[in-house]
């Protein structure tokens, strides 16, 4: 997904293989928040489609932006679905 | 945008797909379009895309499948029908021919009515009177056929008015009740309006000839061969002088393949907001995720716009 410019290159990145549960979304957001990159590398968590169900996604992007502020919670198809904002 | 609402919150498509004559000879037997039919659904309600549908429920189980996603992405907490309404809720409706009724009992209807809309295309005003006759005389009968015929071209229209974008998968080119096979007088309609056109030639069928057709390719002769239904549009069984449906009432393979090639893909992305490239690889790629990214790319680039 970088070789193809679907992911910014740098990007601070944690990748989850399934859909990730609210305490390994926590780790990551802790693991993101603290990491010494720039402020300006954008910070990513990335998870395989199809995305979180209703209820739980609110959750997560509720979540993300208490303890990872700034950081994205993407699918492939979100990463496609914003495009259009920013390319 | 909420920063705790999916991307693409508030855009309609609406989506066309269905098995073509070739589709099982490409590896998608009726099971398998079912199957692209579930993933491209998903793919769209899970970035908040609403979905119309030009028919109503199928015997198949797909639509409940359908209507499953739909009650899994779309929030839960009750919103007002005008907020509803500004962010493309419910996510799933069905508009349906003329004369067809709900297949789902009003009770049901009801129950399920934050997350799906099943709703009546009607006809053109000029043959709303005829409604009943027609009825009466039988879907054999010259006057249904004709007015099933026209009742369809109004549900393309009411379609496109609703949705903000078209996209079409497969279709099958011949056997039509109406006046052309139904992806090809959608698509022809949505190019005729310039309004935002997906082709995924995944499928080929009906889809395929209208790729053809845009680019520029020599017209085949199973193009909307004509019908039976056809010779009913050159002598009406009921007039009709309305100058808004003119055009509805002529049959012209020709000119539709002719307004395919003079849209071209360059206009077809001037609507739709992919790039020349980008259209093409929607063409021909065999692989549905791709189909599936190129779309959500697509109808993003058209809501940063709106």
């Amino acid at each position: 997904m970088k070789q193809s410019g679907d992911l910014p290159s740098p990007v601070e990145l944690r990748v989850f293989s399934g859909p990730p549960s609210m305490p390994a979304l926590l780790r990551a957001c802790r693991i993101l928040s603290a990491s010494k990159e720039p402020a300006t590398t954008p910070r990513m968590i990335l998870y395989p489609d199809p995305t979180l169900r209703a209820g739980v996604y609110e959750a997560a992007l509720a979540l993300m932006a208490m303890h990872a502020p700034g950081a994205r919670l993407v699918t492939p198809d979100t990463l496609a679905a914003t495009v259009g904002h920013t390319r | 945008m909420n920063v705790t609402q999916r991307p693409l919150v508030g855009s309609i498509v609406n989506l066309s797909i269905s098995e073509s004559e070739d589709s099982a000879e490409r590896g998608f037997p009726a099971w398998q379009v079912n199957r692209v039919t579930l993933q491209v659904v998903a793919a769209l309600f899970g970035q908040g895309v609403g979905v119309i549908f030009g028919h109503d429920w199928r015997e198949d189980g797909v639509m409940e499948s359908v209507h499953g996603f739909a009650r899994q992405m779309q929030s839960p907490v009750p919103i007002s029908p005008n907020e509803a309404e500004a962010i493309g809720q419910p996510l799933l409706r069905n508009l349906l021919p003329w004369p067809d009724e709900p297949r789902l009992p009003q009770e049901d209807l009801e129950r399920l009515a934050s997350t799906l809309c099943v709703e009546k295309a009607g006809l053109p005003h000029e043959l709303t009177p005829y409604d009943e006759r027609a009825r009466h005389e039988g879907a054999e009968s010259p006057l249904y056929r004709y007015v099933r015929a026209r009742g369809l071209t109004n549900l393309r229209h009411r379609l496109g008015a609703v949705a903000h974008a078209r996209l079409c998968l497969g279709g099958r080119t011949s056997g039509a009740a109406g006046r052309y096979p139904g992806v090809i007088e959608e698509a022809f309609l949505a190019l005729r309006a310039s309004k935002p056109l997906y082709l995924a030639g995944i499928l080929d069928g009906a889809t395929r000839q209208v790729i053809d057709g845009v680019e520029g390719g020599p017209m085949v002769e199973t193009f909307c061969a004509p019908t039976p239904v056809n010779e009913l549009y050159l002598a009406p069984p009921v007039p009709e002088h309305d100058p808004g449906t003119e055009a509805d009432r002529l049959v012209d393979r020709a000119a539709i393949w002719e307004t395919f090639g003079r849209v071209g893909r360059s206009r077809l992305a001037e609507a739709n907001r992919l790039s020349l490239d980008e259209n093409g690889e929607l063409f021909t790629t065999p692989a549905l995720d791709r189909v599936i990214q190129l779309v959500l790319t697509g109808i993003a680039r058209l809501q940063a716009r709106r």
